[in-house]
Formats: structure tokens, sequence, C-alpha cells
């Protein structure tokens, strides 16, 4: 039994419709749940090569219906049409029903609403569990990935449900991720995406790691009257480390927020041993200076 | 160990912390459809305060950061008012700490507010450390952000406590500065000067009785005349000396004045919807016996 998702054949003797006008681009107002399920569907749509036309001649939806459901406009769409969709592009539909399950609660639906649309279409095809090297992927990425999660966001039961919803995006787009050159880099932009689309950011963009300076050991073993500024110290160094380029910030992240050791750093993000070196110091050289800035020795200004 | 290396490895973070309430996203209600490698049964701990963090120690800061706002402040940042009703924003930091030491948190708040709003530093940070104390932490870590922790005060702005100029111009201040100032200030020995005690006593009720005055608004704006009183204080604490030690200004210590029309007694009000301090009725009182003594500026 073929486990990955393979892309849908041409019928024989069916000449491929002419592509039609180009896909647009998904809307602003769409959720980070919603994205996360949207965007493997459209992955797939455009690699398949089917138009608009096709989806709507197999699926029997309107072609608006499936436009707007491809874009993520107009109301959230009922598991029956997303459900078809993916079916026509041969989706693994477990994962794709809890992501869609998960993106109906962001949008508000109502539970009721949620569970109707659910029971109209009984799941009995597609495998319950992803294939099995996924699975064995995912059981080395599940404590570092919580780890990095929980840094930017606190509270467990929602790093919990990121965790899961990466799970099952990298099941679904798992064919794009073992020919991708290197699947941990894949699986670690993926985590790494929805963890910057639910963080906080500052004003100016970067993701807001300063309620981490509340769950420190640190402060954890400070009497109270040092507490504050303990506090202010961490805050302090976690807005200076929020401004460092995405890689060095990540390393920081695992390395002196969480403990990792440089190897498994390697691992987790997918890149050289090397390079965790290296930006760990560049990123130490990067908070130093705007830390502790040196006095202007009075040169040519900068 | 570089200073660096020191401070990243205070910031190792707990395994399992207890997180504030109100850094909690709205849960999502019960989902038992998870991935199957995910333990479904595992949520975590409930939120409550951040495990082993003090609240309390924020509340004493703020206290300690309040008296010394008002003590070194009040006698220049409450001269200049942009209306009759409100002050400039130094004045209204000031405001802000004066009613958070008479227990009118939301006073407090709205003044610390509209001083931030204009860009003031310090009340920002009173802000922060407001909401710290009350366990709001997300809040707190937004007026942090607030605080512009790069700019530095110049040197001659600068002066300590208990130095000739006992003025210091917190315009120019950093969270850095006000942390210096809070942990010389924190004495239990601190002793306020009669500036301090006349303006803490008039302050809180003339604040209170502008809710009434404004019924449509929730909002404590200063009684119109609110200016021209604390210009009295100021006129009298500099005339007499501002000394430490007494508790209130007391009037049958001044001079003989020559007589005045009477003036109008304050009719006495029902309570307003915040908190009064204890002893507003004496308070009062007090304002008027005070007001009645001094020759008035028109």
């Amino acid at each position: 039994m073929n486990s990955h998702p393979m892309l849908p054949q041409w019928p024989e003797g069916e000449p491929p419709s002419r592509p039609g006008r180009k896909l647009g681009p998904v809307a602003a107002s769409v959720g980070a749940a919603h994205r996360a399920w949207l965007e493997p569907v459209r992955i797939r749509f455009l690699a398949s090569g089917l138009t608009v036309t096709y989806l709507s001649e197999r699926t029997g939806y309107a072609k608006s219906k499936i436009s707007e459901l491809l874009r993520g406009i107009g109301r959230y769409p009922r598991w029956e049409i997303a459900y078809s969709v993916m079916h026509v592009l041969d989706m693994p539909t477990w994962p794709m029903r809890r992501l869609w399950r998960a993106a109906a609660v962001e949008a508000r639906k109502k539970p009721a609403w949620i569970d109707r649309c659910i029971e109209k279409v009984a799941l009995s095809i597609g495998p319950a569990l992803p294939p099995v090297d996924h699975r064995g992927f995912m059981e080395g990425k599940k404590r570092p990935y919580m780890a990095y999660t929980r840094a930017f966001l606190p509270d467990a039961g929602q790093a919990h449900r990121l965790v899961d919803e990466t799970f099952d995006v990298l099941w679904l787009r798992w064919h794009e991720a073992l020919t991708s050159p290197n699947i941990e880099r894949f699986a670690w932009r993926v985590l790494r995406q929805a963890v910057m689309a639910r963080t906080p950011h500052t004003d100016d963009g970067r993701p807001d790691l300063r309620a981490a300076g509340f769950n420190t050991v640190a402060l954890n073993r400070t009497p109270g009257p040092q507490q504050l500024a303990q506090i202010e110290e961490s805050m302090t160094l976690l807005q200076a480390m929020s401004r460092l380029p995405d890689q060095q910030l990540d390393v920081m992240v695992l390395k002196h927020m969480r403990g990792m050791h440089d190897a498994a750093i390697a691992d987790v993000l997918g890149v050289p041993l090397a390079s965790v070196h290296l930006a760990d110091r560049y990123a130490k050289q990067q908070l130093t200076n705007a830390i502790y800035p040196q006095p202007d020795p009075g040169g040519p200004s900068q | 160990m570089t200073p660096i290396d020191e401070l990243l490895a205070r910031v190792r973070l707990l395994d399992d912390p207890v997180v504030p309430a109100d850094v909690v996203p709205d849960a999502p209600g019960e989902d038992t459809d998870t991935h199957p490698l995910l333990d479904a049964a595992s949520p975590g701990p409930a939120p409550g305060p951040g495990r082993g963090w003090d609240s309390e120690t924020a509340g004493d800061d703020l206290t300690n950061l309040c008296e010394a706002v008002v003590a070194h402040t009040a006698a220049t940042s409450l001269r200049n008012f942009d209306t009759e009703h409100l002050p400039a924003p130094p004045g209204a930091r000031t405001l802000g700490c004066i009613l958070q030491l008479a227990q009118d948190e939301e006073g407090a708040r709205f003044w610390w507010q509209y001083a931030a709003g204009a860009g003031d530093d310090a009340a920002s940070y009173c802000l922060y450390l407001h909401h710290l104390a009350h366990g709001e932490i997300a809040l707190a870590i937004w007026w942090q952000g607030q605080t512009r922790t790069g700019t530095q005060p110049d040197p001659e702005d600068a002066t300590l406590p208990g130095a000739p100029e006992p003025m210091i111009n917190l315009d120019a201040s950093t969270p850095t500065m006000l942390r210096v100032l809070r942990h010389l200030v924190g004495s239990a020995e601190r002793r306020r000067t009669e500036l301090v005690s006349a303006v803490m006593d008039y302050v809180p009720s003339a604040v209170a009785v502008g809710y009434l005055d404004n019924p449509d608004f929730e909002i404590p704006l200063p009684r119109a005349d609110f200016a021209d009183h604390i210009g009295i204080i100021l006129a009298v604490t500099a005339v007499y000396g501002d000394k430490t030690g007494t508790s209130r200004c007391h009037p049958a210590r001044w001079p003989r004045l020559p007589g005045r029309p009477e003036y109008p007694r304050t009719r006495r009000l029902p309570r307003p919807k915040s908190s009064r301090p204890r002893n507003s009725r004496h308070i009062l009182a007090d304002f008027d016996t005070l007001s009645s003594g001094l020759l008035l500026h028109d």
C-alpha cells in the first residue's frame, strides 16, 4: 500500500485542460491555523498542473467556490468542500481533518457547526498513521520542537497544538520534504513559520521574547527584593536577542535558553556544526555591542 | 566568563514554568483529535502567577519610586498647567504618583497613561511596575517596551538626592536612573517634607471631587481651581521653608495676614465611585482652614 501521497495521474485519453488564470495569493486576513492547511493544498494544486475547472468538475462545486477556497476568501469553508478538493488532489485526509478543525476553531466557528460538518463526511479511506519514516523523523524532533516553541509561547497547551499542527503539515508535505535537499531544514522552516505566526512581535517587527524573562531558573532562585533587577536584566538581554538574524536567534534560544548541545542544535536546524559555533560567536558579539556599548573613541563618526 | 556569558547563563528557562494568566491565549476548547505522536492528554499546568515571581516586590518598588518622584519633582512639575485642568506631562506623572500613594490606583493609571502618551518615560516605567504589582505581565511588558531604554541622561541634569540641588529632572531619566532612585529612597526612615504632605493631603480629594463635577466621565479630573490651589501650596512652602519632620502645615504658626473675603465652604459631597482616602473629611476641613489663612493672589 502506497503511504506516500502521489500526484494524481491523468485519466487515459482525456486531454489536460488548458491552464486558466493564475491562482491569486492567499488573502491577508487568513489566520495562522487556516494557512497551515491552505498552503500545502495550494502547493499540491500548483504542482499537479490541474486547473480550477477540473477541480470544479470532479468535486461538483462551482469554480468560484473552488477559487475562494484556494485563496482563503470569504467564509471559512465547510469540511465537505475542503475534503472534496483534498481528495481530488490525493492528500492524506486524517491530518487534513485535524488541521481543518483547528483552523475552524481559530475562525471562531461554533463547535456544533464543526461537528455537523465533520459528521457529514465519513472518513473511511486513507491511513490513520503517518508513514513510518515520518514517524521516526518526528519522534526525534518532538522535544526540541516543544522546547523552542515554549521559549516564545510559554503556555504548554498552545505549544502542543502548534507542534501538533507542524507534524500534520509535514505529513501532508512529506513527499516534498523527502525530495527537498535537507529534510531537517525543511521541517524546521515549517515549525518556525508556525511559531512566528503566533508569537507577539515588537514594534520593529521582531519576535517578542520578553515574557520568557519571567520563567528563568535564575529568577526562580532569586529572593524577592532582587527579582525586579533580575527580570529587567533578562528582558534587556531578550530584547537584544530578538534583533539578531533568524539563525543566530534560533541558536541562542536553543543553546542558552534551552541548554541544548551544539551537535543537537545542528541536527534540529539542519545546519553544519561549524555554523552553530559561528552563529553563537557572532551573536554574542552583537549582544555585547548592544548591551555594553563602547564609548565613541572620538574618531570619524560611523 | 565574559559579561555576556554571565547574562546568557541567567536566561536559561525553567522546563515547566507556570504561565501568568494574562499570557495564556484563549483555549480552543476540548480537542481529542491530535496527531498520534503527541500526548493528547497533557495540556500543561494551569495558568497562574509565574513560579517564584513575587509581585509584592514590584508594589514596594513602585511605592518607593512614587515617594521619590513626589519628593523631588512636585515643586517644579506641578507648576505647569496646559489648561486650568490639565497639567503638563511631568505634572501628570507626579499626579499619578500622588494618587498611587493615596491608593487611588485607577486615578494613578489614568494620569500615568496620559503622561506616557505624551512621551514621559518615567510614567511608562511607573505603569510597568504598576502592572507587575498586579500580576499583569503582558501589560507590564508592553509598558516596559514603551520606556525608552536607550536614552541616557545628560550629566548636568542628573543629580542624586541629598546633593546641593535636590531637584532631579526626570524628563531625561532612564529606567536605570529610576532603579537607582528607588533603591536610594527605599528607606523605612523616610520622612515627608511639608510640601509633600500638603500636596498629598490636597490632591486626592481635589481629584476625587472631579468625578462628580463631570458625571458623564469616569476620569479623575481635578476641579477647576486645582492649578491655583497647587500654586498656593507651592508658594506657602516656598515662603516659609520646606522643612522635614512635621507631618502637616500648621496654620497657627503663620504670621497674621490681613482679612479677606470669606472663602466659600465646600459643601459636603457624597461619596464618589472610586475609593476615597480614609481621612477625606479631615483633609477637606484642613484645606479650608489652610486656604482661609492665606493671601489669595488673583
